[in-house]
């Protein structure tokens, strides 16, 4: 997982912002939020994380 | 496991806050995770772990969820205007408790009435057997007061305030 992906996940984790209005200002390559999201346990925070990544990230 | 799929009776429902005088709230994911963190608020009473929360004994769970905020439009010449839905507020929950001074609960909402700057996770849990569905959210006490009259048990009312955009959906 590059850092990029790592450090968007983690101030997703962390914020008591927002997790879309977050997720919009985090630059983060969409196919890799895809392939990270197939690997994720459902019900997890990163779970939660990556499906908003790829909801803002549709390109 | 799948969210509980049957019309949940009221009375099923129950509201735990995280312990603590000083708690660190969960963040907005967490607030949708049950294993590991909203699990630890609720008690095993309502399937969960209970390590970190404690049940608060109130009368009833009011109305949860959000405010109705909108604009309207009209457009001369269109039959129909429009009603856009703009920002509103999470529900205040206004709530009733029988008044017991020592319910560590009530002395924990007490006090962040006193201090209105402690956020604390709260959760709803509604428990179908062996199945839960949760509404946790970050909010803070708004009020806290007695009423003793003299032909009827003392009852204290508190409101919690959640705060905006910290709520999250969890099940077992």
């Amino acid at each position: 997982m590059s850092e990029e992906l790592q450090a968007a996940i983690f101030a997703l984790t962390e914020t008591y912002q927002s997790l879309h209005l977050v997720a919009r200002g985090l630059r983060v390559d969409a196919a890799e939020v895809a392939e990270e999201l197939a690997k994720a346990t459902p019900n997890t925070a990163e779970h939660i994380a990556l499906t908003v990544l790829a909801e803002v990230n549709l390109t | 496991m799948a969210a509980p799929n049957i019309i949940l009776p009221g009375f099923a429902a129950s509201l735990w806050a995280q312990t603590g005088a000083t708690p660190t709230p969960l963040s907005v994911a967490n607030l949708a995770v049950w294993t590991g963190q909203v699990a630890t608020i609720v008690g095993t009473a309502a399937n969960g772990t209970g390590a970190s929360g404690l049940q608060l004994n109130v009368e009833g769970i009011p109305a949860f969820g959000q405010d109705d905020a909108s604009a309207n439009f009209g457009v001369a010449g269109s039959r129909q205007s429009d009603i856009i839905p703009t920002q509103s507020k999470p529900t205040s929950m206004t709530i009733n408790a029988a008044w017991n001074p020592s319910d560590t609960g009530l002395l924990l909402m007490r006090a962040d009435a006193y201090s209105g700057t402690i956020d604390r996770t709260y959760v709803i849990a509604v428990v179908s057997g062996a199945t839960t569905i949760a509404y946790a959210f970050n909010g803070r006490v708004g009020e806290f007061k007695i009423e003793t009259p003299t032909n009827a048990e003392a009852k204290c009312t508190f409101t919690i305030h959640p705060r905006g955009n910290q709520y999250g959906w969890s099940n077992t």
